[in-house]
């Protein structure tokens, strides 16, 4: 798997280097963007070539994301497009939710058996509920990553990347990394046959939707993303299938499609660079102006098509081997896949390099072409001589299935079911190819449908209702400070509130006899009460100010009735002081904004809910002090304390002392609040007036 | 003399040179008293941690009147952390500030400016080193009320009415937080916290205690802004100055998270406020709405600013849920998350002002470009963003790691898989940022110079690029942040109750 990354990265590099230029000067981009470019290409190699050398589902997962992200910046080199900004962020975004699945199921894995190496995991792993989910939740992330229905939208959209990206990333590297991460862990896939018998539902439908979609579409990208999806379709099933062949055919598969698929895609990028077009429509016949590039991308077709002496035979020759063994049914699924699979790649071929000539072509330089050349021979190679790909394919599948398996590759003359299965697909694929008129309309309409209700859609839908979830989060906070306050002041007192409930009750809520000394206090607090109350009923302002002065004078009474004149003084001080300012205050206002305000008229729903509130936060307070009243304050303070060292810190009072020694450090502190206080009201002042 | 008085040295130091740096008022005095008084806290806070570390607690009597009688000053490894940490972005973001306010603050209010912040930075730090409740309670209102005024300091007019509206909520906060220390006062006769955590398990069962503790966790849920106490937050951040949003953001919630573990896990013992299983769920809770929804929310701003102060308050979200796992390496995870989240944030924070001091504003809208304009500068956004989002070797894979790690322990399966989504969102709002630097231009493009970049002052540039340098540090080297927070978190769960 590494080598074949490897060596198709170098190809690609190859190719790219000779296509970037070419794409620079059709997007009027700078050399220095190209330094970007292949930055984040070898980035991405990197993290693929950690992502499969990892045996640590922490590991995995790290590189997993990290191919993410550096598809996301290639997916979207070409920034000033609209398209392909959405393009790379749907990429990041399906794949990237999905990689929580792996994490997620790395985790449940965890808890189960403490460890996050697979070969541990392997040894220990047995059939359970906790790994059952697990897998799944791998398998999420897995198949979206390798494009899988209902999942798949992502990847013909990111065909907006490049060329040289699509190549590598959705040909070979980043979908593959999907059932990669398959075929890692199917020891742990293998212990659950729903899982098993997921995965070939899922496979199948990615298979017949990729292949019926591919075979409408138009743009060269579109074909062969679509392909891809389909492609990757019969790999997941090959591992649903399971057994030696399923798993070693998946692996095989894999290897031989990454090989045609690029070859074909490179296919594609030379093609639009020579004649400026990417529509099967408006080329063709041009294997005579570009006669080698024709020839290597037939070979890549003709592996991809699944024809004898080409490494594509013995993918399909592995797939029926394995659908064999499941009877009738899947055995049907298979024809049909293929054979769908046969048509839409030879018309992408025949499109392109058959028919009346269409379309102007400028050269093209060689190192556009010989990639293709080179992949597409190795095409042709891996079907003649198939010994190393076969071992290849072995070695990987050893580590899949857990034990040692033998694969056999060879052309047999003979009428064994594989081969009649080959075909009846070259015979079908030859019908569909041919009655392309007829069933193309119905398609087509079946593939719009599709994209109107299908999955694509539901992401749209996503994203918008998200951003309108969050807009009206938005408009709900950013609304006045009185709804801020009322947002704040309910769940405070709701807290509070609950606290009082949930503690235990005993000797709480005690009434004592009121005795006839009492009244004078008694009729205090009833006027503070009193004009508490009446300063919330509107009026004027002036008499507001004097009502609210009434609550601190009458309350100074009361500190003075409970026998505490110092602090009795100091209150009539500081509500003198304040009722003086607050007046001042109000001389300052120009009288036609007080008069604007008095002339204001709430809403009476407002009214009635801040009364609620009011009142609801006034009883907690009430319930809170009386319960807290109703039992003794503790016996020993530091008050106690304080009294006695008064004369010790030389003060004849002990309030003094408190001020000035023992919390002199608090007093300090107070004072420079006020400082602060008034630097920020002065500042706050300035700023006003300047603007 | 310093060895002995190293504990109030912190508070000292800024508090004499503030009014200094208002009087001075020049910018150009004022500044290099400030910024050195600043490092020198930092480096008796280091020195501070040091001893605290070789040996354990450090107790100091202010006007040499023992506790509980006088006021004491309380360093153990709880909040011994946390003091460097103020201190170090504080003097960092000192430094940065000169330039970064000559784009958003008239030249005449720079001084004053200074002072305050110095003040800001004095009430932080007080409010972690004292061991009395009410001295708590002062020192909040030092920082309070300076946070006010810088907040209201900011460029925009809107800046007054944030700073307004901050002052009424932190206000209420620090109110409850008063009559909440009253009522335990009420029953317990003390405000020393050490005698408070002895006297308070003989009256736990009252209605007042309760009813204390209620009032407190309100107030201060308040200031460390939980979801749904969080509306302050958004409009302070995004209307202070630049420099003075890279400070709070890094600390000023964090301190409050040191008074909600000093009061209910050190003074109140986890068994009796939290361990009832219905408050620490409900907090949890909330803590976990709070990620979600405040992440949505950063999701789709257009301002950056706000995008990262709904961010915060998701991550104060994160820091909660630690906490309230009850399991050692939740609570590890919580406190290296006050910690890392500190250096991410002021580090996003401090990248946003660098953009502000050259492009003018900090709208998506603004950003545009940014990645060719001012390389170094993105590619600190970028490093810093990934730690938001949790990518291993920043900060923010260390304390992911850790929270989830306790959730696993603690048996709380959904909350660790929600942690992981949620960091999704965290991707979502900090990609959008970054798509908008590299991939998009901006609108009235000047001819495009390949050569020529226009990145922030190198005097700006510099703390940036430390500050996003820490997150990349402690993201590789955990031994100290994780061993400190392991062993607080031992501390908290095991000595309380």
């Amino acid at each position: 798997m590494k080598k074949i990354l490897g060596i198709l990265g170098l190809l690609i590099a190859v190719y790219a280097s000779g296509y970037m230029p070419l794409h620079r000067h059709h997007t009027g981009k700078r050399r220095a963007d190209d330094v970007r470019f292949f930055g984040f290409l070898l980035l991405f190699m990197a993290a693929m070539v950690g992502l499969v050398m990892s045996q640590d589902l922490i590991l995995l997962f790290v590189f997993w994301d990290l191919t993410a992200i550096a598809s996301y910046f290639l997916i979207g080199y070409d920034s000033e497009e609209e398209e392909s900004r959405t393009a790379a962020l749907m990429a990041l975004l399906v794949t990237g939710v999905s990689a929580v699945g792996v994490l997620v199921g790395a985790l449940l894995l965890w808890s189960e058996y403490r460890t996050f190496s697979l070969p541990l995991l392997f040894q220990s792993a047995e059939p359970s509920t906790t790994v059952t989910w697990a897998v799944s939740l791998i398998l999420v992330g897995a198949l979206a990553k390798s494009a899988q229905f209902p999942l798949h939208f992502w990847l013909p959209r990111a065909m907006a990347a490049p060329t040289p990206v699509s190549a590598y990333l959705h040909s070979a590297a980043m979908v593959a990394a999907g059932v990669f991460l398959i075929g890692r862990i199917y020891p742990l896939v293998s212990l659950d046959t729903r899982v098993l018998d997921a995965l070939i539902v899922i496979g199948g439908a990615s298979m017949v939707v990729g292949g019926l979609v591919a075979l409408t579409r138009d743009v060269f990208k579109q074909v062969l993303a679509y392909s891809t999806i389909s492609q990757y379709g019969y790999v997941v099933v090959m591992f649903g299938i399971g057994g030696e062949y399923g798993v070693a055919g998946a692996t095989f598969y894999v290897i031989a499609h990454a090989i045609a698929k690029s070859a074909l895609f490179m296919t594609a990028g030379a093609v639009t660079e020579a004649t400026g077009s990417a529509r099967l429509a408006d080329v063709g016949g041009l294997w005579r102006r570009m006669p080698w590039l024709a020839v290597g991308s037939a070979m890549a077709s003709a592996g991809l098509m699944a024809l004898p002496f080409t490494i594509g035979f013995f993918k399909d020759e592995l797939f029926f081997a394995g659908a064999d063994g499941r009877g009738q049914l899947i055995q049907w699924f298979a024809v049909a896949g293929a054979t769908l699979s046969f048509a839409y790649i030879a018309r992408f071929w025949a499109g392109i390099f058959l028919g009346p000539r269409q379309g102007d072509v400028q050269p093209v330089p060689a190192s556009l072409v010989i990639p293709v050349g080179v992949l597409g021979a190795l095409t042709v190679l891996g079907g003649i001589w198939v010994e190393p790909f076969r071992w290849l394919a072995e070695q990987a599948a050893r580590v899949s299935f857990g034990e040692e398996l033998e694969i056999n590759l060879a052309y047999h003359l003979d009428t064994r079911t594989e081969n009649l299965m080959a075909l009846s697909v070259y015979g079908l694929g030859a019908v569909v190819l041919l009655t392309g008129r007829w069933w193309h309309q119905p398609v087509e309409r079946l593939v719009k449908i599709g994209n109107r209700i299908g999955p694509a859609r539901g992401y749209a839908l996503a994203l918008y209702g998200m951003n309108r979830l969050s807009d009206s989060i938005h408009d709900f906070e950013v609304r006045d400070l009185r709804s801020r306050i009322a947002t704040i002041l309910i769940p405070s007192g709701a807290l509070v509130l609950l606290a009082v409930i949930y503690s235990p009750t005993q000797d709480t809520f005690r009434f004592t006899s009121i005795e006839s000394g009492d009244l004078p206090l008694l009729l205090m607090l009833g006027v503070a009460a009193a004009s508490g109350v009446m300063v919330v009923i509107p009026q004027d302002h002036l008499r507001m100010a004097l009502t609210l002065s009434g609550v601190g004078f009458s309350l100074a009474v009361v500190y003075a009735l409970l026998g505490a004149p110092d602090v009795a003084l100091v209150a009539v001080l500081i509500e003198t002081i304040f009722t003086v300012v607050f007046i001042g205050i109000l001389v300052l206002i120009p009288r036609p904004i007080l008069r604007y305000e008095r002339n204001l008229r709430a809403p009476r729903i407002r009214l009635g809910r801040d009364a609620i509130i009011a009142f609801i936060a006034g009883s907690v307070a009430f319930v809170v002090v009386w319960s807290a009243l109703s039992r003794p304050s503790a016996s020993t303070t530091v008050i106690g304390r304080h009294i006695e060292q008064s004369p010790l810190a030389h003060g004849y009072d002990v309030v003094t002392v408190i001020l000035a020694d023992f919390r002199g450090f608090d007093t300090m502190g107070e004072i420079t609040v006020i400082a602060i206080a008034f630097v920020g009201i002065l500042s706050l002042m300035r700023a006003g007036r300047l603007r | 003399m310093i060895a002995e008085n190293l504990p109030v040295l912190p508070i000292v130091l800024p508090i004499l040179a503030a009014p200094l740096c208002v009087i001075l008022h020049r910018p150009r005095l004022a500044w290099p008293l400030a910024v050195a008084v600043a490092w020198a806290t930092f480096g008796v806070c280091c020195a501070l941690l040091a001893r605290v570390l070789a040996d354990g607690t450090i107790s100091y009597q202010l006007g040499n009147w023992a506790p509980p009688f006088g006021i004491e000053f309380r360093v153990d490894s709880l909040n011994a952390w946390l003091m460097p940490l103020v201190s170090g972005v504080g003097a960092l973001v000192l430094t940065y500030a000169p330039r970064s306010l000559a784009a958003e603050v008239a030249r005449s209010r720079h001084g004053l400016l200074y002072g305050v912040y110095l003040l800001s930075m004095t009430g932080l730090l007080g409010m972690t080193v004292t061991g009395d409740a009410f001295n708590v309670f002062v020192f909040l209102e030092i920082s309070s009320l300076s946070t006010y005024a810088l907040v209201s300091m900011g460029p925009d007019r809107r800046s007054l009415m944030a700073g307004f509206r901050y002052l009424i909520m932190g206000a209420i906060g620090g109110t409850f937080f008063l009559i909440g220390v009253g009522l335990l006062y009420m029953k317990t006769g003390t405000l020393n916290m050490a005698d408070l955590a002895e006297r308070l398990p003989a009256v736990k069962d009252s209605r007042t205690v309760l009813a204390g503790l209620g009032f407190l966790a309100t107030g201060l849920s308040l200031k460390i802004a939980l979801f749904p106490l969080h509306l302050w937050l958004p409009s302070a951040y995004t209307f202070a100055p630049s420099a003075v949003t890279a400070f709070l953001a890094a600390t000023a919630t964090k301190v409050s998270v040191y008074i909600v573990l000093r009061f209910f896990f050190t003074i109140a013992g986890v068994g009796e406020s939290l361990g009832n299983g219905a408050v620490r769920e409900a907090i949890m809770l909330l803590a976990l709405v709070g990620i979600f929804v405040a992440s949505l929310v950063a999701c789709f701003q257009q301002e950056v600013k706000r995008a990262l102060a709904y961010s915060s308050v998701a991550q104060i979200g994160y820091i909660l849920v630690g906490v309230t796992m009850l399991t050692v390496d939740g609570m590890t995870g919580a406190l290296v998350h006050v910690f890392n989240h500190a250096l991410m944030k002021g580090g996003l924070f401090m990248v946003l002002g660098c953009v502000v001091a050259r492009v003018g504003g900090s709208r998506l809208s603004d950003l545009r470009g940014i990645g060719r304009r001012m390389p170094l500068t993105a590619i600190a956004f970028v490093i810093g963003g990934l730690g938001m989002i949790g990518v291993p070797a920043t900060v923010g894979f260390v304390s992911k790691w850790y929270l989830v790690l306790g959730a696993l322990e603690a048996g709380l399966w959904h909350v660790a898989a929600m942690m992981l989504v949620s960091s999704l969102l965290a991707v979502v709002y900090v990609w959008r940022v970054v798509e908008v630097m590299y991939f998009q231009e901006p609108e009235d493009a000047p001819e495009i110079d390949e050569a020529k970049t226009d990145e922030a002052p190198f005097g700006m540039l510099l703390p940036t690029l430390v500050m996003i340098g820490a997150t990349i540090w402690f993201g590789l080297d955990t031994d100290l942040t994780v061993d400190v927070a392991r062993r607080t978190a031992a501390m908290l769960l095991g000595g309380g109750s």
